[in-house]
């Protein structure tokens, strides 16, 4: 990437941020009624829409799943117009294949399971347009997807993904930062409880800078926390000012 | 699809109602639902509609690809149609579960526009016998709650309105030709959409028939017609649908309805499109986040 | 479509010549001294023999003199595969279709023939459903294979009519028979023509397959696309083809009859069947 300059002199990103400055987001739960819970959530031009359906009894084969707790079903897909070239396939890809599994792991770690044993949480996302950071966008539409599902879980799951550049450590990534190349750090992050549920880096990264980068997602994860949490108080005081009083 | 279960004592209080022109939402046999239709909400896309009918949640993206012509139209590009039935919709779309569904509606579009009128597939040509544009319009199933097909050509007609094709040049060098894409954003082929015909599907309910039904009327019906209309009523496509069958006059009747009704349909939805339009910048995007 | 390109040894970039061939000459195989003449109301010698495949539980086959060819074999009732999910079974059976051409059936011209099956194989399925009385068959499926040897033109109307025998063949309980008929418009316009033959059908505007269950009066499927000109045209395009079916029921009805006999009166007389006349329609 020589003639695009990520990083100015000045301190500012190509969309003009700051080092550690999250994109836009906006977010609103409960955009259909017929899923048990649902949410779309932008994270400046990264869109998602994540469904939940569950706790609800086993469906297919009950062999993979597991005796004393729920099972946790997770399909990413992302629409065929979301990327600028068109994707042939939504899902069943080598990609959107890792990333149900990395979503999987992600809410098993969150997620009350053994509230509910012998039955299945089913967490579609669905990806509307991609610009960087989907699978952080994905776990936070899924995590106010299922808070409005009412599904017990033990913190919000805050997502983040962070890279360094110029030795700076830089939150939040867009489309054009992903696609540079340079090191990449997923992280979900359980806020309250300090508790890490998935960290996933990419490209190399001398150990000495990943405190710093780690540092820089787990702040970008906490800001998030305060959003996240500020989308669902806001939308419990319109349900209850409906449900009258 | 996704089903409700009906028990007997049910079914037969919509059938009543149907019979007596009162249906379970209030509205009259020949009233579509209330439908929201918003473009332009995907900014990657050439052209992109949400169309929200009842619980029909449908989202379109149209892009527009450089490619070859077909060999028997050398001059005249292409529409290419995806129906992704996603696990958003019901959980038994998850995996390969939707695409018996998507299938079927792909080729239902594909039907309705297979005709010469539809779209002007010459606009769409760069240079006869080697590039045209091909237009994918990939429809997005979210939700569903009946009536699919007509709100599905809703969509698709909304987003074909909305589709801007950037202008190219072509530039005769020796050696070949080059395409010169044009600089000016706003230098855009738009596609006439009046001869885009529109869904309408009548469901059959004990001795009437019904337009935009529910899942819940749905299940009451065992056989429905669908039929594509376009603005002036002229049919473009005529299927029977479901496991039923029906008496020969009461298709007389339903395709008499069904033209009346998509007349109406058209209208109402080139005004929408017309007002949106309008609006132009000042236009507030709504999206999902409303 | 999925064909080795590296292995043919021609020029990057190649065009079909048939795209430098003056538009006249392409159309040169219909005549159109042959389409004038044509009554639009002629439905075209049909010959159909019930019962012919010893393996199937039913069987038919159907010709159109515009050499149209199809085959349709009936399997099951059997127990339903799969499916287990719905709690206490279904009550009613399921019919399973499938619409196959035997990739010599068509031109080679023909533009992608696997693409439409899934198509054609629900438009089947519709029709069959209403004819079948499914309900007595719970928990079970019937499987009912139409393979369109050569494709004369109105390929699923025939389909359709052998699909009904079959299934009467394989005894199925059936509510009537489904007679089917095709019809076309020609792209210059003017009345729509029963039973098109295949250059017909190719070069037509607008297409219909109409599928009926003539004694109750009842269609059963519906399936057409096309630019149908004057607004009322599809209801008298409709009404074409009722009427069109109803004088095939008859032949159906008496290939089916003939079939019953030659069981009755068991196997020896082998030449009967030789001698056996096809059935020819009457156009009026």
């Amino acid at each position: 990437m020589a003639g695009l300059e990520l990083l100015s002199e000045q301190g500012f990103r190509l969309d003009g941020r700051r080092a550690g400055e999250l994109r836009q987001l906006r977010a609103r739960m409960g955009v259909f009624a017929q899923a048990d819970g649902s949410a779309y959530l932008e994270q400046g031009n990264t869109k998602a829409l994540a469904v939940v359906y569950g706790p609800h009894e086993l469906r297919g084969s009950r062999g993979k799943a597991p005796h004393a707790q729920a099972l946790v079903n997770c399909q990413y897909s992302m629409a065929t117009f979301s990327t600028a070239e068109r994707k042939r396939r939504p899902h069943g890809d080598r990609a959107s294949a890792e990333m149900s599994l990395h979503l999987k792991q992600t809410f098993e770690a969150a997620l009350l399971t053994r509230l509910f044993p012998r039955s299945q949480i089913d967490i579609y996302v669905q990806i509307l347009q991609a610009d960087g950071g989907n699978y952080c966008a994905a776990v936070n539409a899924a995590t106010l997807a299922l808070l409005d599902a009412g599904i017990p879980m033990r913190d919000y799951v805050c997502a983040c993904s962070a890279g360094f550049l110029e030795d700076t450590a830089l939150a939040d990534l867009n489309y054009v930062e992903e696609a540079a190349g340079g090191p990449q750090l997923a992280l979900a992050l359980l806020p309250q409880a300090q508790h890490i549920a998935l960290l996933e880096l990419n490209a190399r990264l001398h150990q000495d800078h990943l405190p710093r980068v780690l540092d820089a997602a787990t702040q970008a994860c906490r800001h998030l926390h305060a959003l996240l949490d500020r989308v669902v108080r806001e939308h419990l005081r319109d349900a209850a000012a409906l449900l009258g009083k | 699809m996704a089903s409700v279960v009906l028990s007997e004592a049910e079914k037969v209080y919509i059938m009543h109602g149907v019979q007596e022109d009162l249906r379970v939402d209030g509205r009259s046999c020949e009233d579509y639902r209330c439908a929201e239709v918003e473009t332009d909400v995907v900014s990657n896309t050439s052209g992109s509609a949400r169309v929200k009918l009842g619980h029909t949640d449908i989202l379109v993206g149209v892009k527009a690809e450089m490619g070859t012509p077909k060999l028997d139209k050398p001059n005249e590009g292409s529409l290419e149609f995806f129906v992704d039935c996603s696990a958003n919709a019901t959980p038994e779309f998850e995996g390969r579960g939707g695409e018996e569904l998507g299938t079927e509606i792909a080729n239902t579009l594909y039907r309705i526009f297979n005709n010469e009128s539809s779209i002007d597939l010459k606009l769409l040509c760069i240079n006869p016998r080697e590039h045209c544009w091909v237009l994918y319009v990939d429809v997005l199933l979210l939700e569903c709650g009946g009536n699919l097909f007509d709100a599905i050509s809703l969509a698709v007609k909304a987003a074909l309105f909305n589709t801007r094709i950037p202008k190219v040049r072509v530039l005769e060098d020796e050696g070949g030709r080059e395409i010169e894409l044009s600089d000016d954003p706003f230098d855009c082929i738009r596609l006439n959409v009046d001869n885009v015909p529109c869904i309408v599907t009548l469901s059959k309910i004990g001795h009437r028939h019904i337009v935009d039904a529910t899942l819940q009327e749905e299940a009451c019906s065992l056989a429905s017609l669908l039929i594509s209309v376009t603005s002036r009523g002229a049919l473009t496509c005529m299927k029977k649908m479901g496991r039923g069958s029906l008496d020969p006059e009461s298709i007389f009747e339903m395709m008499e309805t069904g033209k009346r009704v998509g007349k109406l349909l058209h209208s109402s939805l080139q005004t929408v499109l017309d007002e949106e339009e309008n609006l132009g910048t000042a236009r507030k995007k709504v999206g999902f986040l409303g | 479509m999925p064909l080795d390109h590296r292995r043919v040894p021609g020029p990057e970039e190649s065009q079909s010549p048939l795209l430098f061939v003056p538009s006249s000459a392409q159309d040169g195989e219909a005549p159109p001294a042959q389409e004038a003449s044509r009554d639009p109301t002629a439905l075209q010698p049909l010959f159909a023999r019930v019962g012919l495949l010893s393996q199937a539980k039913g069987s038919a086959y159907v010709e159109l003199d515009g050499g149209t060819k199809v085959l349709c074999a009936v399997a099951g009732p059997r127990e339903a595969a799969g499916g287990g999910g719905g709690g206490g079974g279904e009550p009613r059976g399921r019919l399973v279709c499938e619409f196959r051409r035997a990739p010599f059936s068509g031109r080679g011209a023909r533009s992608r023939p696997g693409e439409r099956e899934p198509e054609l194989s629900l438009a089947l399925q519709e029709a069959l459903e209403p004819a079948v009385r499914l309900a007595r068959y719970p928990r079970a499926q019937l499987e009912v294979s139409a393979l369109v040897l050569q494709d004369g033109g109105s390929a699923l109307a025939a389909a359709l009519c052998a699909a009904g025998l079959a299934l009467a063949d394989a005894g199925v309980e059936l509510y009537d028979l489904v007679a089917a008929c095709a019809l076309c418009r020609p792209p210059s316009g003017g009345e729509w023509l029963l039973q098109p033959r295949e250059a017909e059908e190719r070069a037509a505007a607008a297409r219909l397959t109409v599928a009926l269950l003539p004694s109750l009066n009842q269609v059963a499927g519906l399936l057409g696309s096309g630019q149908g000109g004057a607004p009322d045209s599809w209801a008298q395009a409709l009404r074409l083809a009722l009427d069109g079916c109803q004088r095939l029921y008859p032949l159906l009805r008496q290939s089916l009859l003939r079939a019953a006999k030659r069981a009755a009166t068991a196997e020896p007389s082998e030449e009967e069947d030789a001698a056996e006349a096809p059935a020819a329609t009457t156009g009026t």
